[in-house]
């Protein structure tokens, strides 16, 4: 069965590739700001994704701060 | 007698009133009524049956007993007007909405030409474009069906019928053209209603049916039939619509009764013609943007492959909703299509007015009224 952080990043990826964007490395200390190359209906695409393969509104809480990728992954745990 | 009886008596004897199957001659409904009538009780008639012959015997029945009628549904009290019925609900909440069968009747052609039509039909006559379907065959003396819901089972059956007249949404229509063997199916008049038919349908159905006569029509359950165009271009003609309509604010008003209704469609005007753009609550909130739903279908209409379409929106927490899409295609030019589909996504004008959720679908959902359903 598919962890939650490698659906996380399949469909990063594929936000990015449905986009034609470069996918940048996801690293721990990657930044997520404009950086990352995806704006806000790019992140808002990820999240429709993210929850029909699992199921969690990963942006549902409105107090969540993001800096970089491994924020992004302890919110997918 | 009430006035549906009248008109069962004095409407051109001779031919059934429902065939498919289970063929209902008119003395047949009558002595079904009768039966009907004998043991009902209660204060209003709610007719529910999916079955056309059983619809028509209520109908005839509470008019044998002059209790209103309630179609599709159930109300709490009891209401005041003849024939009582929801509305399809594309502008909210399904209404309860009175009229009299005088009413109901008022469009209806009254022609020797159409004498023993066969009307073949995908609006229940629990709806009210099934209704005016079933007053105009009751009054022309012709034959009713209803389509099964099934196209390759509506193909056979329509086969075996020398020609007939099609009654359906374009919606119905573009299912009909995909997925049934349309070869030895010769409609001698197609009539689109329910919703905008757009100039691709126009054409296909055209190129596939060549010798039918095209119409299609504007109406709603408030405010009746109120355009008919046959001219096989998509829109209105902008000579039909110098009384009693107006356009405000990019919608269509329309007059009834001393009042302006708005009728919550958004309509343009191009080349002498009134062009619908969508429903006004066909959009998409995308991060406070309105995004008309059909503005999105059009920028994927031309992708060779694709066979139907429905932008919709979808919630979501980062910016209120966006638009995804249900797409109709050969299962073996599912990954071309969505390549192409990438690519316009990618070249679109406006970013907001693009699909970001693409899902291949063999069919796209239809309602009860059998219009497209977004939400």
């Amino acid at each position: 069965m598919e962890s939650k952080i490698d659906i996380l990043e399949a469909e990063l990826k594929a936000v990015f590739e449905n986009n034609k964007k470069v996918c940048p490395p996801f690293l721990d200390d990657t930044p997520l700001d404009s950086s990352f190359g995806l704006d806000s209906l790019d992140w808002a695409e990820f999240a429709v994704r993210y929850q029909k393969k699992t199921g969690m509104d990963i942006f549902g809480d409105a107090n969540i701060r993001l800096k970089t990728y491994s924020d992004l992954k302890k919110l997918a745990k | 007698m009430g006035f549906l009886l009248e008109q069962f008596d004095s409407a051109l004897a001779g031919a059934p009133l429902f065939i498919g199957p289970k063929t209902l001659t008119r003395a047949e409904l009558i002595m079904l009524a009768k039966q009907k009538a004998k043991s009902f009780k209660g204060e209003f008639m709610a007719v529910s049956s999916a079955n056309g012959g059983e619809c028509v015997a209520d109908f005839l029945a509470a008019d044998m007993l002059s209790v209103p009628i309630v179609l599709g549904g159930q109300c709490e009290k009891c209401p005041s007007g003849e024939v009582n019925f929801f509305t399809s609900g594309t502008q909210g909440k399904p209404k309860l909405v009175s009229r009299s069968w005088r009413e109901v009747f008022s469009s209806v052609k009254r022609s020797e030409s159409l004498r023993e039509n066969v009307w073949f039909t995908a609006f229940s006559p629990l709806l009210f474009a099934g209704l005016q379907v079933f007053a105009q065959v009751l009054v022309s003396g012709g034959s009713m069906a209803l389509s099964s819901g099934d196209p390759a089972q509506d193909a056979d059956f329509l086969r075996k019928i020398k020609d007939f007249n099609l009654n359906a949404t374009p919606s119905w229509a573009r299912n009909f053209l995909i997925f049934a063997d349309t070869r030895g199916v010769f409609p001698k008049r197609i009539i689109l209603g329910g919703e905008a038919a757009d100039q691709r349908l126009l054409d296909a159905l055209k190129e596939r049916f060549p010798l039918s006569k095209i119409t299609h029509i504007y109406a709603t359950s408030e405010l009746g039939a109120r355009f008919e165009v046959r001219d096989g271009k998509e829109g209105i003609p902008l000579g039909m619509l110098v009384k009693d309509c107006k356009i405000e604010d990019s919608r269509l008003f329309i007059m009834r009764e001393g009042q302006w209704v708005d009728t919550s469609d958004l309509v343009e005007v191009s080349g002498g013609r009134m062009l619908f753009k969508g429903r006004l609550n066909d959009v998409a909130n995308v991060g406070g943007r309105k995004v008309r739903l059909q503005d999105v279908e059009n920028l994927y209409w031309g992708i060779q492959g694709i066979k139907d379409l429905m932008a919709y929106p979808v919630k979501n927490s980062v910016c209120g909703e966006i638009v995804g899409m249900d797409v109709v295609c050969d299962k073996a030019d599912e990954a071309a299509v969505g390549e192409l589909i990438r690519k316009a996504s990618s070249q679109a004008p406006d970013k907001f007015c693009t699909a970001r959720i693409v899902n291949f679908v063999r069919r796209i959902e239809t309602s009860a009224s059998g219009k497209k359903k977004r939400i």
